[in-house]
């Protein structure tokens, strides 16, 4: 299965498009810092605003940081909390899920209400007013989204576990005595992991728009700390001047949350053609 | 208006009637006819044809109920009058017992929800950083000057009891005052929300149109450069993050070419409202054109596109009026529920062209940590969010009745 995932991986072009570029961000993250030239925080005030040329490749920004530098750095922040606040997110939905789906009656009605009630926030409105109550920074943006984000994926687990209950080999352990604890995670949980990694890969591009809106609102990590998000909103002020400011974060955030997006249905066609949009 | 009329119902119907003549549907044909009169005389007259057979579709579900309630109407008496009069109530109105359950039911777990949303702005106002009775008195108040004011504000009392007491503010519209401008809260909303609602309702109607056309388009030229292009182009607006969007698109269309203003409101004058709108759609407009296509090119395989075209219909009618016809239920049914991303959006939009709305005035409280605002809006949002999808979910059981199968399986 995995072997013709990945020869299909090679002839679908976009799809391996997405994951070369993918695989180019996440080593920009890991590595990339040793490879630019410039501090990311270093200000360089006989080059302000720069445009892009031979020795700021993208440009300097309003107090002559190097923009490719902080792109590279403000990659790290949010590939990371796009990726753990969806394995957060996944890890407390798969709980809370397994849960609801297993146990079903009056424990099924009160937790499927609880991410009900999570869902009848608009994200961005919830994520907002998580964070507005800590001090802003890494950990209150990525508390927000995971707050924001677990309740999908537990109605997620909720449904699959209600069908993979039914199934014989459930019935069969039962009947040979195994606990619930056990069920769960010997029988239920790997056969439900496979379609639940598709959903979380699907969900990291929104949950990156996420982390993005919100430091641009101010709410996600601090100046001068590099984000994609608080870059662009750092350089609205010089959009008529120095457009490049601006253009270039936001690229960087469409192309991966494209490839994320790409991958995601690429990955959700070869596991269930039934999820199609 | 025989009785005899209603013993022998129309062929078309006769499919799951059997006439049975026994006492009860003696007593019954001798009955009906004064029925008929009471209600005649009630002023409401009909055909008491329709009046037994209400129900048209065939699910399991109103077939059951049709055979039970052919045993009730066989009663003789009052409660058939009554009966009679409710059917034709339903009749007249569209409804049926089941979609009273159904929106019953959706009545009942609205409250819970309510409840559960109310609750978690209590306690983000509760974990809120700071003391806010300190920050009245300031630091160098007394002890018991701070024990007095914490009693006289009812903060020394159990958590459970304060938040009914924020339960009952909320209840009487009453979200607390700004920090900074002393206004009420309540009342900023109220007057925000308006500019909100047009915006939104602007980009709906381009995400709607502009979303349907490009997904038909896409459909019908499947497979072609057009079509990648188009696809590629709807990942890309769902992915394109919509503060970047909008700020792009302002460079382009107000700076560059300068066609439209950068931003404003401009006392209603609409070229201000299309960059503002045209940002809000984009992501709707994308998922918009993504249904439309898949669900398109799901009725162009169906059995009767090929009908229609072999009849000599041309390409055009095919499409417009038998496929896209078919294929827009899921499609109404996304605009409708999308409303959520409505709201996240506007916070973005509104805050980037200078919109005076909700999302504005949640922006300028995060800048100020002007806490009553920022719950004040995210409560808000929340309850319009709920309510809309609330009547969004009722109004599509109406429609399709399909949607509230499902919900009852």
């Amino acid at each position: 299965m995995v072997n013709s995932s990945l020869k299909d991986l090679f002839e679908n072009k976009s799809a391996f498009i997405a994951v070369l570029l993918l695989v180019s961000l996440v080593l920009t993250a890991l590595i990339g810092p040793a490879f630019v030239s410039h501090d990311p925080l270093a200000m360089d005030l006989d080059n302000l605003k720069q445009p892009p040329g031979r020795h700021h490749l993208l440009g300097t920004d309003s107090t002559g940081r190097d923009i490719l530098s902080r792109l590279v750095y403000g990659a790290r922040i949010s590939l990371s909390v796009g990726v753990l606040a969806s394995l957060f997110s996944l890890g407390i939905g798969i709980f809370f899920g397994l849960i609801a789906g297993y146990f079903g009656g009056r424990v099924d009605t009160v937790l499927s209400q609880l991410f009900d009630i999570f869902l009848a926030f608009p994200s961005l409105l919830l994520a907002i007013g998580i964070s507005a109550i800590m001090s802003p920074g890494l950990t209150s943006a990525m508390l927000a989204i995971t707050l924001v984000g677990w309740a999908g994926f537990a109605r997620l687990v909720r449904g699959i576990t209600l069908s993979l209950k039914e199934q014989t080999y459930v019935e069969a352990s039962r009947a040979m005595g195994a606990s619930s604890a056990r069920i769960l995670y010997k029988h239920i949980l790997p056969n439900a992991l496979p379609l639940l990694l598709v959903a979380g890969s699907l969900r990291v591009g929104g949950f990156i728009l996420l982390e993005a809106a919100l430091s641009f609102l101010g709410l996600g990590v601090q100046p001068p700390t590099p984000t994609w998000g608080s870059m662009i909103s750092l350089s609205r002020a010089y959009i008529t001047s120095a457009p490049w400011m601006v253009i270039f974060p936001g690229l960087a955030i469409s192309i991966t949350v494209i490839s994320f997006n790409i991958l995601g249905d690429f990955l959700r066609d070869k596991l269930d053609p039934r999820m199609q949009v | 208006m025989t009785p005899k009329r209603i013993e022998e119902p129309s062929p078309r119907k006769s499919w799951h009637y059997k006439p049975t003549v026994d006492n009860l549907s003696i007593a019954r044909a001798l009955f009906l006819p004064f029925c008929f009169i009471i209600l005649e005389k009630e002023g409401i007259h009909f055909n008491p044809y329709d009046t037994i057979f209400v129900y048209d579709s065939c699910d399991e579900l109103s077939r059951d109920r049709k055979r039970l309630t052919r045993n009730w109407s066989q009663f003789p008496g009052y409660a058939v009058v009554l009966f009679y009069r409710l059917r034709f109530f339903q009749k007249l109105c569209k409804i049926q017992p089941a979609m009273v359950f159904y929106i019953f039911k959706r009545f009942l777990l609205f409250i819970p929800t309510l409840l559960g949303i109310t609750l978690i702005t209590f306690f983000l106002m509760h974990s809120l950083p700071g003391d806010p009775v300190t920050s009245m008195v300031g630091e160098r108040a007394s002890q018991e000057t701070i024990a007095r004011i914490r009693a006289e504000l009812g903060h020394d009392k159990p958590l459970a009891y304060q938040y009914f007491g924020y339960l009952k503010l909320i209840a009487t519209g009453e979200l607390g005052r700004s920090l900074h401008t002393q206004q009420k809260v309540a009342d900023d909303l109220l007057q925000k929300f308006p500019n909100t609602l047009k915006l939104a309702l602007a980009a709906m109607l381009f995400a709607s149109f502009f979303g349907i056309a490009i997904g038909t388009f896409s459909a019908t030229h499947r497979g072609t450069a057009w079509d990648r292009l188009l696809t590629f182009l709807s990942v890309g607006g769902i992915s394109v993050p919509v503060f970047w969007l909008g700020l792009a698109l302002m460079l382009v269309f107000a700076f560059y070419l300068r066609w439209l203003p950068p931003s404003g409101m401009g006392n209603g004058n609409l070229s201000y409202i299309v960059l503002p709108a045209v940002t809000l759609g984009t992501f709707s407009l994308s998922y918009i054109a993504r249904v439309t296509r898949s669900s398109m090119l799901e009725s162009l395989s169906q059995p009767y596109i090929a009908a229609a075209r072999a009849k000599g219909l041309s390409e055009g009618v095919v499409v417009m009026k038998h496929a896209l016809k078919n294929s827009l239920i899921p499609v109404v049914t996304l605009i409708g529920l999308d409303i959520g991303s409505y709201l996240n959006g506007a916070v973005l939009t509104e805050t980037i062209f200078g919109w005076d709305g909700l999302g504005r005035y949640a922006l300028d409280g995060i800048i100020k940590r002007d806490y009553p605002v920022i719950m004040g809006v995210v409560l808000f949002g929340a309850i319009l969010f709920v309510t809309l999808n609330l009547l969004v979910d009722i109004s599509y059981s109406f429609l399709d009745p399909r949607v509230r199968m499902k919900e009852e399986q």
